[in-house]
């Protein structure tokens, strides 16, 4: 080689880079349409252009495609819902936000026996770190709790009862039962489950089923302790059915979890505060380390500060401020209180890609926070009723605020085809740019006063 | 060959070059685009996986080569209007080349030119690699080395007696 040339070689920028990760690809893959035609880029087209070929060569590649397609046909061809789903439930360099609701039959915790364990929640993750805001309540029951939960490959942080729990596993969970309930533990991650399966070749087609009056893809597990129903459409999960067979347990129990709303956002430094645990100023700090010696500190003698959460925007919402937020709360039964919160809805609430939400701030540091129905008319009277069958209320005076969520392109009316209707929840499409999750606006506030039991 | 075979496939196909497509791409322009580029070429190594050479890499780097023109093609004109609003001048000199004088040669060589001595020199290949990702044959290319090394050798004595530099490079090119 010439000196010109090493010269040149030596001025490379960049001899090395890293490599980058194919979860993009199986993303591209999945959320692009099968049949779509794309123009032919590959090398050597220009050659065949020059020489004259191009014309014999693409009526004999019409005739092999056309054969290909007879023999082909009705076999699907392209990726598989297997590949496809796979790619819908990877998070690697993005934010998957997802509500879900979850039953777990039967259910226990601290080896007491329930029929059922409910599950309602969202969660944000993105590779190995989750962020879950979950309520379970335990029906036919005497418990119920909510709780927060930040899981990093093995680092967790447990925000409940007014004390966050920061711990390296959860196998210190004899030690940390005297400040919360471990019962929970780390909830499981159904979409690394998924993942998981189909890396290891465990997951297979198993055709169509109708749910909610469509039909979907269904994929089972090779040992059918997995059951996922997929969309046809954008190959985001939407149930996911789990087995723990191996549980002691007379019944194995059974997981079922329903995905309401899927969305991916993406990885700035803004979303990534979504995968940090709300703040809680007043919260004490448990650092539980492996040997289960837990160390209960001050906030600001604690290393684990909880982020900031981004702001709310409301530059895209429609909310405006329902008039005359009311709530009562009403004894059902002894040390159970059923919460009603009552306004005129401004804005009309049509889809399930917006709602109102009422959060009711407990004095214990713990909250409350349910949806509203999904079908308002603008100017109606709403009344949302929160009754736990469990949940004893403190006496005394508890703030809530009512909040509107939508989506930029909610707004943008008329719902298109980035809504896909199924049963009575609908599945976003996974390139929609909206953020649920910060979309909302608070348009009304209040408080509730529970009385004293006596 | 079953989904998981092609799947296979893929995954050691992107573990062997990847990095190198994404260094073609990320030599050429931003990061955020560069990696763009390398799933717009292993998607399509998806599609055509039965036509991929056991020879891999000039395949896709000629797949990158393209998708970069076609990126290209459809941002220059916008750039270039911008750029004339804004009454700026292009950058002189080819982007992240530590070495002045030769990036300022650089940046004087026509695409074709510049794109054939980047190939051998920066990504390691072969002159018959080079051929194929050009599409064009092994005689044709060491004709066109030639001469792209003459012009490099012209342009980088201009370079260093501060004769160029001062023209806007897609005039250039």
């Amino acid at each position: 080689m010439s000196d010109l040339l090493e010269r040149l070689s030596a001025a490379n920028p960049l001899p090395d880079c890293p490599q980058p990760s194919i979860e993009e690809v199986w993303m591209r893959l999945a959320t692009e349409e099968p049949g779509r035609s794309r123009p032919s880029i590959t090398p050597g087209r220009s050659r065949l252009t020059r020489r004259g070929l191009l014309v014999p060569v693409c009526a004999v590649a019409a005739v092999m495609a056309l054969a290909v397609l007879l023999v082909t046909s009705g076999s699907g061809g392209g990726l598989s819902v297997v590949a496809r789903a796979y790619a819908a439930a990877s998070s690697n360099g993005t934010i998957i936000h997802y509500v879900m609701s979850s039953r777990q039959r039967p259910a226990q915790t601290n080896h007491v026996p329930w029929k059922y364990a409910d599950t309602h929640g969202q969660v944000w993750v993105s590779g190995r770190r989750r962020h879950l805001i979950e309520a379970l309540s335990f029906v036919p029951g005497h418990g119920s709790l909510s709780h927060e939960i930040v899981v990093d490959g093995d680092h967790v942080e447990n925000f409940q009862g007014n004390t966050i729990v920061e711990s390296t596993t959860q196998s210190a969970s004899g030690s940390c039962a005297a400040l919360v309930s471990c019962g929970a533990g780390v909830p499981a991650d159904p979409l690394a489950e998924i993942r998981s399966l189909y890396k290891a070749g465990q997951l297979r087609a198993a055709g169509q089923t109708t749910v909610g009056h469509r039909r979907v893809d269904v994929i089972v597990s090779q040992d059918a302790t997995v059951r996922v129903l997929v969309d046809p459409r954008t190959f985001i999960p939407i149930q996911i059915t789990q087995t723990f067979g191996s549980q002691p347990w007379p019944v194995s129990p059974t997981v079922t979890t329903t995905i309401t709303h899927y969305q991916r956002l993406a990885l700035t430094p803004h979303n990534n505060k979504l995968l940090n645990l709300l703040p809680h100023p007043r919260a004490r700090i448990a650092c539980v380390s492996a040997s289960g010696v837990i160390r209960v500190t001050a906030l600001k003698h604690c290393p684990l500060v909880p982020a900031d959460r981004p702001s709310s925007t409301t530059s895209y919402t429609t909310g405006r401020p329902p008039s005359g937020v009311r709530a009562s709360a009403r004894r059902y039964a002894p040390g159970r209180w059923e919460i009603s919160v009552s306004f005129t809805a401004s804005t009309a609430v049509t889809s399930a890609r917006s709602s109102y939400t009422i959060l009711l701030q407990l004095q214990d540091g713990s909250r409350l926070l349910w949806t509203s129905d999904q079908n308002i008319r603008r100017d109606t009277r709403v009344t949302e009723v929160f009754q736990s069958p469990a949940l004893k209320f403190r006496a005394g005076t508890h703030t809530g605020t009512v909040r509107f969520n939508t989506t930029n392109q909610a707004n943008a009316a008329p719902h298109g085809p980035d809504e896909i209707p199924l049963g009575n929840f609908e599945v976003l499409n996974p390139q929609a740019p909206a953020s649920l999750g910060a979309s909302g606006v608070i348009v009304g506030r209040f408080v509730v006063t529970v009385p004293s039991s006596r | 060959v079953n989904d998981l075979e092609r799947r296979h496939g893929l995954e050691a196909l992107f573990a062997a070059h990847a990095g190198s497509v994404r260094a073609y791409a990320r030599r050429r322009i931003d990061a955020a685009t560069a990696d763009d580029t390398v799933s717009e070429v292993f998607v399509i190594a998806w599609r055509r996986l039965e036509e991929v050479p056991e020879d891999a890499l000039p395949w896709l780097l000629g797949c990158a080569r393209r998708v970069l023109a076609n990126q290209r093609r459809s941002t220059r004109r916008g750039e270039a209007l911008t750029r004339r609003l804004e009454g700026a001048s292009a950058p002189a000199g080819w982007t992240g080349v530590s070495d002045g004088p030769l990036a300022l040669a650089l940046a004087e060589l026509g695409e074709r030119d510049r794109e054939i001595l980047l190939l051998i020199c920066w990504e390691g290949l072969e002159p018959a690699q080079a051929a194929r990702v050009l599409g064009c044959s092994r005689n044709a290319l060491a004709v066109r080395l030639h001469r792209a090394r003459r012009r490099l050798a012209i342009a980088l004595e201009r370079a260093e007696r501060g004769d160029v530099g001062t023209q806007p490079m897609e005039n250039l090119t």
